[in-house]
């Protein structure tokens, strides 16, 4: 009887949850975009005025009497690590970018600002349209911002390009196609996902060896040497359609396909077991301490709430502002890449210290995914219910 | 996995405290965050967000950390 009311109440509380999502994401699609005006004076300083020749393309002219025109503005969209952003390209005559905005971003703080640090932008002001623009090649990379970077370039390279073949009459040679990213991490995970399908199995013997070796490498490789564990900002991309080109983020496929793949069949959770790298560095922490699952006893109710408030919360405004890392507020990166804020680090202590005296604390008691599963495991559950109610036969 | 269960009231109350006080932590990271986003949105509004915006973004390590790292 217990045990129904509270499955009631889940359910309840999903269906809610579901609906405050749908409604954050239709105020957050009805925010006002932003004005692409500013960017104009911005990218080609010496202009005086503008004069809107194509959709979304400017001719930038100078004050000078009679009027020169200096070169054409334009705006121009790429995936970064955060979703969509939009740069503001300045082209000249000859086809050299004269200037660059970024006028919508969505990208992690840390990551945004290794990239201003570096000079990132800066370095792509005179290059030409004609460029391939080829990440460590003939533009640097930034190292630890490989994808923000790229995607600055990508959208800069775009722009240039609409600019130069609408408005100069200048052609390029054909963009390569994206190359299929197949490497390290991708057969990493996919290893991981088949020792965890088989280390499942009843009659699997070695299941806890299998088990460990599941998560020292996923702690390895994907958490220390790729940094690439699933967070919340992952679950947010999908809500928010921001879902990047299947090439070059193969591993974002495997890995969120996978996990739900393999939930919704095996009503198993294949990553947090076995080889979630935090989960595994938890883990680790808890066999030099003994740690013990510890009873949250009478306030089991409070804890388990909270954990999903708070993981509401990060959701509803991530879906707000249009940004899926804003509120990932795993302490993944600050262990594995060492970037994080004063916050995080001060979490990230009191975590690894717990983690020594009490099991896995992070993951029972504030990893925003648990709760994510734990709805899509009730909607998984519902549905078969009502599914085998509609085709139950009459007796 | 019923039988590694512990049950002692102090700690549960230990582990509410440290609960409560990561989740104290994660909120106020959110709201910096979220306080950040929406400085940028404004300066992006305003097509500030080329190289002097740099300033206003968070340091990848914090001064204390890299203070102590450079100090020993």
């Amino acid at each position: 009887m217990k045990k129904q009311k509270s499955k009631t109440i889940d359910l309840s509380v999903g269906i809610i949850a579901v609906f405050t999502f749908v409604a954050a994401w239709l105020i957050g699609s009805t925010q006002n975009a932003a004005d692409v005006d500013p960017s104009l004076l911005q990218v080609i300083p010496n202009a005086s005025h503008f004069d809107k020749v194509d959709t979304d393309i400017f001719a930038a002219y100078s004050s000078d009497f009679p009027q020169k025109l200096l070169g054409y503005v334009t705006t121009a969209k790429a995936n970064g690590y955060g979703g969509p952003m939009k740069v503001a390209v300045g082209v000249g005559l000859d086809g050299k970018i004269l200037g660059i905005n970024i006028v919508e971003q969505n990208e992690t703080y840390s990551y945004m600002s290794e990239v201003l640090e570096a000079n990132f932008i800066q370095s792509l002001i005179g290059k030409y349209f004609s460029d391939p623009f080829q990440m460590f090649k003939d533009v640097d990379g930034v190292t630890g911002a490989t994808v923000t970077s790229r995607g600055i370039a990508n959208a800069v390279l775009k722009g240039s390009r609409l600019i130069a073949e609408k408005q100069l009459n200048l052609t390029a040679t054909d963009l390569e196609s994206p190359q299929i990213k197949f490497g390290i991490p991708e057969i990493t995970l996919l290893a991981l996902f088949a020792i965890g399908f088989f280390g499942h199995r009843k009659q699997f013997k070695y299941k806890k060896q299998a088990r460990w070796a599941s998560m020292l490498i996923g702690m390895v490789v994907l958490g220390f040497i790729y940094t690439q564990p699933f967070t919340l900002s992952d679950i947010n991309k999908l809500l928010l359609g921001f879902w990047p080109a299947w090439q070059s983020h193969l591993y974002w496929y495997l890995l969120v396909g996978g996990i739900f793949f393999v939930f919704t069949a095996d009503n198993k959770n294949p990553y947090c077991e076995w080889f979630c790298p935090f989960g595994a560095a938890q883990e680790c922490l808890a066999a030099i301490g003994d740690a013990k699952i510890v009873s949250p006893g009478r306030f089991k109710n409070v804890l388990l709430w909270t954990q999903r408030g708070l993981a509401w919360l990060a959701i509803i405004l991530a879906i707000l502002f249009r940004n899926p890392s804003l509120t990932s507020y795993e302490i993944f990166g600050t262990l594995f890449d060492f970037i994080g804020s004063t916050w995080q680090f001060a979490l990230l202590g009191l975590i690894l210290v717990t983690s020594i005296f009490i099991r896995r604390p992070w993951c029972n008691y504030l990893c925003p995914l648990r709760p994510v599963m734990d709805l899509y495991r009730t909607f998984r559950k519902w549905i078969i219910e009502i599914w085998k109610r509609t085709t139950r036969k009459p007796a | 996995m019923e039988k590694n269960y512990k049950k002692t009231s102090l700690t549960e109350i230990i582990l509410l405290i440290i609960v409560l006080v990561s989740v104290a932590l994660i909120l106020v990271d959110i709201a910096v965050n979220v306080h950040n986003e929406i400085d940028l949105q404004s300066q992006s509004n305003a097509g500030n967000l080329v190289l002097p915006a740099a300033a206003e973004f968070a340091d990848p390590i914090p001064d204390w950390m890299c203070h102590l790292l450079l100090t020993g």
